[in-house]
């Protein structure tokens, strides 16, 4: 089996390296190696179960809606915990990844039918969004399959966000955009030491990294655009104030990579990333969007690059609709911007040449 | 030897006492992006960035109704600058990437002309004429170039005046005309895209643009027969036959090519449609019930089919 000569190449070319201290469990990895549910889906996959399990939950509920279910608050609150904790028990139990349609399917109906539930039952809202984000949790600890632990994070993520548009308090959005960023760089720069640390963690740790991308960029969504939700103008550049450190912090992780070493060239070149992102200081979405293309870039994910890099489109673009400034002033404001990267390419040009044509 | 996969080091990592120092080396070694990676990115990303914003600078400079400037001088610049930004994309000693990233600028140009034309002369085009124009004017450059964010744009223009026409200029088409229209069209380029990659080496298309006409020709296949399924009209069976042909031609290329994606969309697209006609054949509340179920059960047969699929696909490597 391809898998295994290729684990098998890699053991060897350790074991030369590390010699007879390197010590494997080579049961359990085998047994891993050939259960169906920890071989990596492809993204077509990934999306076809959200997609598929999405689509069949809106219809579910439709026939909730259409044959009057949902007249009956006990009825829903306790149905859809069932199928919370139903699916979760399913996807545990069965090991193929056939099942995990009708899991998430199960999975996404019961937090609607219990969130309709309860609040037919006159709980409030807040509330509601606080026990989700318990019940995630502890379904979350529970899971042990992809999809179950990304949806798991996300129902935690919209929760708070949740949290924060209800309370009418939408400042407390850049709280979330900044926790949310500190834990996403965190886990990616920290793959090594993770995949090291507990055993069920490790297993999980590229559906979290991918639901924490997820997440943070959710958050961006809140910060991009003036007038959306109520966020005053006045504080966006909190955001900015970790955000801009945290994209040093991943260049500074290239340094060594780009031989940037003499600290002239470590100066002009923190120098030059300010310059580039310091006029976006009051918008945290343009500088989050680069981190997320940043980071993503680093650990080569490609999803969450191309995310980054479509949401950097989006988001500039944005910024200059909702400017107000006179056509005249933008143009030269996005003139200078242009020749100011123009330098920035001529100037490092020589430097990023591929070796050979030095 | 095999290229070391993230899963693999991460399985490794899991059932050995391999230090946590040694594993990131590896994960930066086989995973990571390189040294070479990040300066090509780091290049493509300011060189884009910087002729990003001062096109778009130019283009809001024009859109600012400068009324104090000759219409002539106006035009002038506008056009100085395309003839200038095409000789040099054609003639300057710069790599080739380049040329095209600045080709591109060129063509966005040629649309800032127009817009800046009709603005002038009042000539009472639509967007439509504008759209028409640009995408017609253009022709030559992409075909030349033969560049994945050219070809994307020329595509996006394409797609948009066909759009513009059922929209405003048209009378007679239907919404699912035009959702036949440009499945149609749509396709088409994507067997042109086939055809000339399989050709040679140089006229290869990027797998990306392929995939995308691909999705962009079964989305509207999808959207115009669920309102045919609804509201049926002679371009309905039409689009009914074409979509057969070409769904099958589709999946016969999926197994050849062993390409996942086509094996995914094709059948999700069916899925979607078959969803609409349960809808339209009964008014009945279970009938939601029996859709969620279908979906359900055919979409974790695709999954599994998908799977048999990718480690059959993965043992012929």
């Amino acid at each position: 089996m391809n898998n295994e000569t290729n684990i098998k190449t890699l053991v060897e070319a350790l074991r030369a390296d590390a010699g007879d201290s390197l010590m494997i469990n080579e049961p359990a990895l085998l047994k891993e190696l050939k259960s169906a549910k920890k071989r990596p889906l492809s993204l077509a996959i990934k999306i076809l179960s959200v997609a598929g399990g999405f689509l069949a939950a809106i219809a579910f509920l439709g026939f909730v809606m259409a044959s009057g279910m949902y007249k009956s608050e006990m009825a829903m609150l306790v149905i859809g915990l069932i199928f919370i904790i139903g699916s979760t028990w399913l996807n545990k139990k069965t090991g193929s990844l056939v099942w995990d349609t009708f899991s998430i399917t199960g999975y996404i109906i019961g937090y609607f039918m219990t969130a309709f539930g309860l609040s037919d039952l006159h709980v409030d809202d807040q509330v509601i969004a606080l026990l989700f984000i318990l019940i995630a949790a502890v379904m979350l600890i529970l899971s042990d399959s992809y999809m179950f632990i990304f949806l798991s994070v996300l129902v935690i993520s919209i929760s708070c966000i949740f949290l924060i548009a209800d309370s009418k308090k939408d400042d407390f959005i850049h709280a979330y955009i900044i926790v949310s960023s500190l834990l996403m760089t965190w886990w990616i720069l920290s793959e090594a030491k993770i995949l090291k640390a507990h055993h069920k963690i490790s297993g999980n740790y590229l559906a979290i990294r991918d639901a924490l991308v997820v997440s943070f960029w959710m958050g961006l969504i809140f910060v991009c655009k003036t007038g959306l939700f109520n966020v005053t103008g006045k504080y966006l550049w909190i955001s900015s104030l970790v955000l801009i450190p945290l994209v040093l912090v991943i260049l500074n992780e290239t340094r060594e990579m780009l031989r940037i070493k003499t600290s002239k060239e470590k100066l002009l070149t923190g120098l030059m990333a300010l310059i580039i992102l310091l006029p976006s200081i009051n918008s945290p979405a343009i500088i989050g969007a680069i981190l997320i293309m940043l980071v993503s870039y680093l650990v080569n994910f490609k999803t969450g690059f191309f995310l980054g890099i479509i949401s950097l489109i989006y988001f500039i673009g944005q910024y200059y609709y909702d400017l107000e400034f006179s056509l005249l002033k933008k143009s030269i404001l996005m003139f200078v911007t242009g020749i100011l990267f123009l330098a920035v390419f001529f100037i490092t040009n020589q430097k990023l040449l591929p070796d050979e044509k030095k | 030897m095999l290229p070391i996969k993230q899963n693999d080091i991460h399985l490794l990592a899991r059932h050995s006492n391999w230090p946590a120092n040694e594993v990131e080396q590896a994960l930066k070694k086989n995973v990571y992006h390189q040294r070479e990676d990040w300066q090509k990115f780091l290049r493509l990303f300011f060189l884009s960035a910087g002729i990003g914003f001062a096109t778009a600078g130019i283009i809001f400079f024009l859109a600012y109704n400068w009324a104090g400037m000759h219409k002539f001088v106006k035009l002038g610049i506008l056009a100085a600058l395309i003839i200038c930004t095409t000789l040099f994309a054609a003639y300057a000693k710069i790599s080739e990437t380049l040329k095209h990233i600045i080709l591109t600028g060129a063509a966005i140009l040629v649309g800032g002309f127009l817009a800046l034309f009709g603005q002038i002369y009042q000539t009472g085009a639509d967007a439509f004429d504008l759209f028409l124009g640009w995408t017609l004017l253009i022709t030559a450059w992409v075909i030349v170039a033969h560049f994945g964010a050219l070809w994307l744009i020329y595509l996006t223009l394409f797609n948009t005046t066909i759009f513009l026409y059922a929209d405003q200029v048209s009378n007679e088409w239907t919404p699912i005309i035009t959702c036949t229209v440009l499945f149609l069209v749509n396709g088409l380029f994507w067997i042109l895209f086939r055809w000339l990659s399989g050709k040679n080496n140089h006229l290869k298309v990027p797998v990306w643009l392929t995939h995308l006409l691909a999705l962009a020709s079964v989305s509207f296949a999808t959207i115009g027969i669920s309102m045919g399924i609804f509201k049926p009209e002679p371009a309905f069976y039409i689009l009914i036959v074409l979509t057969v042909l070409a769904y099958a031609m589709g999946l016969y290329y999926a197994l050849k090519s062993k390409s996942l994606f086509y094996l995914s969309i094709i059948p999700f697209s069916l899925i979607i449609m078959i969803s609409a006609l349960l809808m339209k054949i009964s008014k009945e509340q279970f009938i939601f019930l029996v859709i969620s179920l279908f979906i359900s059960i055919s979409v974790s047969l695709l999954i599994k089919m998908l799977l048999v699929y990718q480690k059959k696909w993965q043992h012929e490597q």
